[in-house]
């Protein structure tokens, strides 16, 4: 049976080169990057240029780079370093939830919180931010994408407002790097979160942005790794593929957009050919990411009729699946509930092909076919 | 659906050997199976809102669940039914507590939810027939089918499918029924399933540590508010003790009543309109007859019937006749029964066979 992952938002499979990367390093720079002999040299030059990588591929310095273990650790970090009770901050009610429940917490500790709802482009609206400031206010922090519908937000719009307020503004761009052109020389973003198994790297290590005078208070104690921030002996080889992984995709960032543009249009042409029902619920999306409303189908149940044709898509975040409720960030957007409990998330990326798409449609028209007869409880 | 194909279908997984040797006889018999494991229920800690394990639903059942059907290569599925579970089970085990009866939601959850809704699955999966571990066997005969007992007369299960809808008997596959425990273990062994000795719980599965008083506490906090202290009577009307809330007591319960007498007292009645308990001396807690209610039939009958019944789960059977009159159903034991209890089930025997069951009444 044929085999398609199309939940690119949620993972990538990592890089053919990446991996062969850090086989290589784990092999080779196994010393502690804290020690003072040669081993451990080795290991503080592979961690460091890495660093030049990452920073090169957003336009920062590599001094502002933090290697972090995800990036729900670096949106902890950013967060909770930077809050103190009785600060103000402004983000939106479809955060992730590592940015969500940190604010959360902040506000039981004294924070004041505003969450503002999405538009119904799913997009928050840098007016409805500006309107929200108030003297105390101290960060605004807004996703770059949002993970479930792909919507990207008017970051540079938000930054010049951050600014002009002087405010300080984070942003999690897990769901961006990679995929849209990040130039921090441009956007005044103080802290940023990546992710590298977003863009074909690996799991369990991402990075944070923190732009030179910001201070961020220590929340982990340790050994003084990553300028105190994220203390804990590095994962060398992690950071490794880290690095190469992000230049390997803003590198090719045009190229790799152009194609999965293409995947879009033959995907897209494929639904209306096949007179299939969907409601695509987003315009200005991230490359290759829609979320799809199929009317009077249940979710699941898609789901699970595309996985056992060995197509792999998803409902709601893969951080919350296993659930028939409808999400509430969908809801949030405007999506009735009907419409959001028929919706799934198709990620495509670089590594998918014509073929591939051609599959999934002609999968999709039998199975809706099937589904429809039946109305679900 | 599947002409050239084999026949595909999904085995409800609780992680536990019963379902998973169910799985392997499954696929020992020739058929695709698919993996399936029901999310019913989700107890949190109030204070820190981390989810807290309860048997079925544990976090261990589920990846053990997986284990396994990784192992056969089998897909698995956790399905959803948590808001299903909760209005149509959950609801009535409570309802009925705070009526002063006593309920069995392990077998409305069976009809309900492991039955109706995962047949009404069978769809989603383009799957033909469920499959679950339950000790009890159908058999075609007559072109009927016919839900019996497990031929392991120890575990048999029979008691708690009585109602299942009788067409969904035909979709249905119970690999155990023609084996018993120990044979059940030596195939868990044989395959090196690591759940093979895990000890199984009796207990609700959405019911942290058996404790459901402070369940219903937490599910009915409005309700539990009317709940209060009342008195405890003989069947004379005299007081002769002091109860701490109608809901803490079952009928036929003997300890705990802070009676002291010297021949024991049984809770006969328990009155929730008029916050009373009554209690008995054994002898009175025996029954002739009781009232049914939600007949669930699996078998042609005409009534009055003789026939055996069962009035708990572990119980032998008794024999007894059921009839109607004014429309509504009866039974009459041969031998007086003990602690004939309002809420649970009864069920009909025509000697391993279900012919049907109900709910018994008063």
């Amino acid at each position: 049976m044929k085999k398609i992952y199309c939940d690119i938002s949620a993972t990538t499979p990592v890089n053919d080169e990446v991996i062969n990367f850090m086989g290589t390093v784990h092999k080779n720079a196994f010393g502690n990057p804290s020690s003072v002999h040669k081993y451990g040299q080795e290991s503080h030059i592979v961690i460091e240029k890495a660093r030049i990588e990452t920073a090169n591929a957003i336009n920062c310095h590599q001094e502002e780079i933090i290697f972090t273990a995800s990036g729900t650790e670096a949106n902890n970090i950013a967060l909770e370093g930077f809050i103190e009770p009785g600060d103000h901050i402004i983000s939106s009610t479809y955060e992730h939830p590592s940015v969500m429940n940190v604010l959360k917490n902040l506000e039981k500790k004294g924070a004041l919180l505003t969450l503002i709802k999405p538009e119904n482009d799913g997009k928050v609206c840098p007016k409805k931010i500006e309107s929200n400031i108030t003297k105390n206010t101290k960060l605004v922090s807004i996703m770059f994408a949002n993970n479930e519908l792909g919507s990207v937000n008017d970051i540079h719009k938000i930054s010049k407002l951050t600014k002009k307020h002087n405010i300080s503004l984070h942003v999690d761009a897990v769901q961006c790097v990679g995929k849209i052109p990040i130039d921090l020389n441009d956007l005044n973003i103080d802290l940023m979160s990546i992710s590298a198994h977003k863009f074909y790297g690996p799991k369990g290590v991402g990075a944070l942005f923190v732009r030179k005078g910001i201070n961020l208070k220590t929340i982990i104690n340790g050994g003084g790794q990553e300028l105190n921030l994220r203390p804990g002996t590095e994962n060398i080889a992690g950071i490794a593929g880290l690095g190469m992984a992000i230049k390997m995709a803003t590198d090719n960032l045009k190229k790799n957009t152009n194609y999965i543009k293409s995947l879009e249009n033959l995907f897209i042409n494929g639904l209306n050919k096949n007179n299939i029902n969907y409601i695509l619920h987003i315009k200005d999306r991230v490359p290759g990411v829609f979320a799809l409303g199929f009317p009077k189908i249940d979710g699941q149940s898609l789901l699970i009729s595309l996985d056992l044709k060995g197509i792999a898509v998803s409902f709601g975040s893969a951080c919350s699946s296993g659930t028939t409720k409808a999400s509430q960030i969908l809801l949030d957007a405007g999506i009735d509930n009907e419409i959001a409990k028929s919706t799934l998330r198709f990620s495509f990326g670089k590594i998918h092909s014509e073929d591939d798409i051609n599959y999934i449609v002609e999968q999709l028209s039998i199975i809706l076919k099937r589904l429809e007869k039946k109305t679900y409880a | 659906m599947h002409n050239n194909k084999k026949k595909r279908v999904l085995v409800a997984m609780s992680g536990g050997v019963d379902s998973s040797v169910a799985l392997i006889k499954i696929l020992e018999m020739g058929y695709e199976a698919i993996g399936v494991t029901l999310k019913l229920w989700e107890n949190r800690d109030k204070k820190t809102n981390k989810i807290i394990d309860s048997d079925c639903n544990s976090l261990d059942a589920v990846n053990g669940a997986k284990m396994v059907c990784d192992r056969l290569g089998v897909h698995h599925y956790t399905l959803n039914f948590i808001d299903l579970f909760k209005d149509k089970v959950v609801e009535n085990f409570s309802n009925e507590y705070f009526s002063g009866r006593t309920p069995n939601p392990c077998i409305r959850c069976n009809s309900i939810v492991k039955w109706d809704a995962l047949i009404n699955q069978l769809d989603v999966f383009d799957a033909d027939m469920i499959a679950t571990g339950h000790y009890a066997r159908i058999i075609k005969d007559d072109n009927q089918y016919k839900l019996c007992k497990g031929l392991d007369n120890i575990k048999d299960q029979s008691y708690m499918l009585w109602q299942i809808k009788k067409e969904h008997l035909e979709k249905t596959i119970l690999p155990l029924g023609e084996l018993n425990k120990s044979e059940v273990r030596e195939l868990a062994l044989e395959y090196k399933l690591i759940n093979a000795d895990r000890s199984e719980s009796m207990d609700l599965c959405f019911v942290v540590d058996d404790d459901y008083r402070e369940f219903l506490s937490e599910f009915a906090p409005e309700k539990i508010k009317n709940v209060s202290d009342g008195n405890i009577e003989n069947e004379d009307g005299e007081t002769i003790g002091k109860h701490s809330g109608y809901i803490n007591y079952t009928i036929g319960q003997r300890r705990g009543l802070g009676l002291s007498m010297p021949e024991p007292r049984y809770v006969k009645k328990i009155l929730p309109n008029e916050n009373k308990i009554i209690v008995s001396k054994k002898d009175n807690l025996l029954s002739t007859s009781c009232k049914l209610s939600n007949l669930n039939w699996m078998h042609k009958t005409s009534l009055p019937l003789e026939c055996k019944v069962r009035i708990r789960y572990n119980s032998k059977g008794a024999d007894a006749k059921l009839y109607k009159k004014n429309d509504l159903y009866y039974c009459d034991f041969s031998e007086p029964q003990l602690a004939v209890t309002p809420g649970q089930s009864i069920v009909f025997y025509d000697n391993d066979t279900i012919i049907g069951g109900g709910i018994i009444e008063e």
